[in-house]
């Protein structure tokens, strides 16, 4: 890794960088330095001199950076924070316009946070405020808001979905979508097919991955005539650029395998379904199983090459949860995975404690590295603060 | 006589490498001391350390601070794996402790140095692709530069401000955010 890297930048005319101040610090070390700091004091020393900026404006320096510098984006009552992972440093400061709740997640530089019935947009400047469009509200479910960047077109859309019950006591489900940065875009909430099966609400049972989200069925079960033939891992798949869904859920790992064990006994539903959730690791659609009763583990199982119509699984990590989860626990209190890093080791949330923990597979440990006591939501931050603008 | 193995091993053991500085300065090394350098490593895979390796961009000053650097991690890393098997859980946990303590007090000791041969050891470290030392030294400098305003930087550094107004407004317009 380290002699290819130095060869690439052998390539750039990098002593122009160091020419205009006698070679003090030459750039070789200059280029390493700067990659140890945090975005925010690199942002700020571009004040130095005009090779110090043009040096940390360069892609191959801002894509080293961030692959160096995992962040996270952290949702508290008052503020989004997004911080530097590894090194603990608090990189940038957000104040939304109304009050975080629930649910965050994020594309490229937009954080997404679902704020009772408010949505806030949180870009390089601005942040804005739009209401979805049910004027609804008190019994009805609202799912948080998901963000999908769609890269053929560059077009950002929002997505959730909304449940009340109707006069006869079902559930109808509602899903409506809007284009924030894009054609057309407006923010104007559109309404938008809903799939054949209710999907969940929950925040860890959905996401969005390259302008496609991927949505557990619901734990809500007041239509189980349909929820009877349900597989607890299904997962209903919409596509952001044509607004549509596909015809058919995508199997989940544990139904796939069970077709081959024939007649052995069948997922039930409402037994399963609670022990699934869906995450995004290393651009994977990744579903994690949390075994309570086998010495309590979680299972992380990718999608194949991303290819939904193979729908092939593999189960690339089994972590060994560090004391029992609690029997009662639901899910949503677990560990939730959120990177591997570049030594092999994986990053996750638990919600319950408020702990980001590294798990290391090789040696079954895992090391604390925050508690976050006043951060509600916890996941990746995904753009790039080194330079502003470019990703779209 | 000892069997053919274990004569091997103390022949694996024993192996020497030979450095060579810019001013032509020798020193005798064990293999596991030279590998740390990742230079070195391929060095010896292809076969080609006979007669010594010159590092024609080291200094024997540097070269020998160094060595020191590696003959010290490299006997904590062989510690590490000798004491897995032989310990029991807690007292290997106790013993990794200890060397882990050991090592960082080595490395503070090891970074007192001026700030020009602060920069030769990374510069060493990078051409000899020494993972860490290249991480300790460059944290060293890179910590010393965190907190500074560009001002006291270009003070530190001996550093002509070329930047027009107009650009050190672009500079704080792009990325207003890291100056609130």
């Amino acid at each position: 890794m380290g002699p290819v890297r130095r060869r690439c930048r052998r390539k750039k005319p990098a002593d122009d960088l160091s020419l205009g101040n006698d070679g003090v610090l030459p750039v070789e070390i200059l280029y390493e330095v700067l990659l140890r700091l945090p975005a925010n004091a690199i942002c700020r020393l571009r004040l130095v001199c005009r090779s110090w900026r043009s040096l940390t404006s360069d892609p191959v320096f801002t894509q080293a950076h961030s692959s160096r510098h995992p962040l996270l984006a952290e949702v508290s009552d008052h503020e989004v924070r997004v911080v530097d992972l590894l090194s603990g440093d608090t990189v940038r400061r957000m104040a939304p316009a109304a009050r975080p709740r629930y649910g965050m997640n994020s594309q490229l530089d937009v954080v997404c946070v679902s704020a009772m019935s408010t949505h806030e947009r949180t870009t390089g400047e601005v942040i804005t405020t739009f209401l979805p469009g049910s004027r609804e509200r008190g019994e009805e479910i609202m799912s948080p808001f998901l963000l999908g960047h769609i890269p053929s077109t560059g077009e950002l859309k929002v997505f959730y979905s909304h449940m009340r019950s109707d006069r006869d006591g079902f559930l109808v489900q509602t899903c409506y979508v809007a284009t924030l940065v894009g054609y057309g875009g407006g923010r104007r909430w559109r309404r938008t097919p809903r799939p054949r099966v209710l999907i969940s609400s929950w925040p860890h049972d959905s996401v969005v991955i390259a302008g496609v989200a991927y949505i557990l069925s619901s734990l809500q079960y007041s239509q189980r005539e349909l929820h009877t033939e349900l597989e607890p891992d299904a997962i209903a798949v919409y596509d952001l650029a044509r607004e549509e869904w596909r015809s058919a859920p995508l199997r989940g790992p544990l139904s796939s395998r069970l077709d081959a064990a024939a007649d052995e006994k069948k997922l039930v539903y409402h037994e399963h379904r609670a022990d699934v959730r869906l995450a995004s690791v290393d651009g994977c659609l990744v579903t994690v199983h949390h075994n309570r009763c086998q010495g309590c583990s979680m299972d992380l199982w990718f999608l194949v090459d991303m290819d939904v119509d193979k729908g092939l699984w593999t189960k690339r990590y089994s972590l060994q949860c560090a004391g029992p989860c609690e029997m009662y626990a639901s899910t949503s209190n677990n560990s939730y995975p959120l990177l591997v890093l570049d030594d092999g080791r994986i990053a996750t949330w638990e919600e319950r404690t408020g702990v980001v923990r590294v798990y290391d597979p090789r040696t079954s440990k895992w090391d604390d590295i925050a508690a976050l006591e006043n951060y509600f939501s916890v996941n990746i931050y995904r753009g790039n603060l080194l330079c502003p603008g470019l990703q779209r | 006589m000892a069997s053919a193995g274990s004569g091997d091993e103390k022949a694996a053991a024993a192996a020497m490498i030979t450095l060579i500085s810019s001013d032509n300065e020798k020193f005798e090394v064990t293999e596991a001391t030279a590998t740390l350098s990742q230079t070195i490593r391929h060095m010896i895979e292809d076969g080609c350390t006979d007669g010594g390796v010159p590092l024609p961009n080291v200094t024997s000053k540097i070269l020998a601070r160094v060595i020191e650097y590696c003959k010290k991690h490299a006997t904590a890393a062989a510690g590490e794996e000798g004491s897995s098997s032989s310990f029991s859980d807690a007292a290997f946990l106790e013993v990794d402790r200890a060397f882990l303590e050991e090592l960082e007090e080595f490395d503070d000791a090891f970074l007192e140095v001026d700030r020009a041969t602060l920069f030769d050891l990374i510069l060493a470290a990078n051409y000899l692709d020494i993972k860490g030392l290249l991480n300790l030294t460059c944290q060293k400098v890179a910590d010393s530069v965190k907190g500074k305003t560009p001002e006291q930087i270009r003070e530190m550094y001996n550093i002509v401000n070329d930047l027009t107004p107009e650009e050190e407004a672009e500079i704080r317009r792009e990325t207003q955010w890291a100056f609130e």
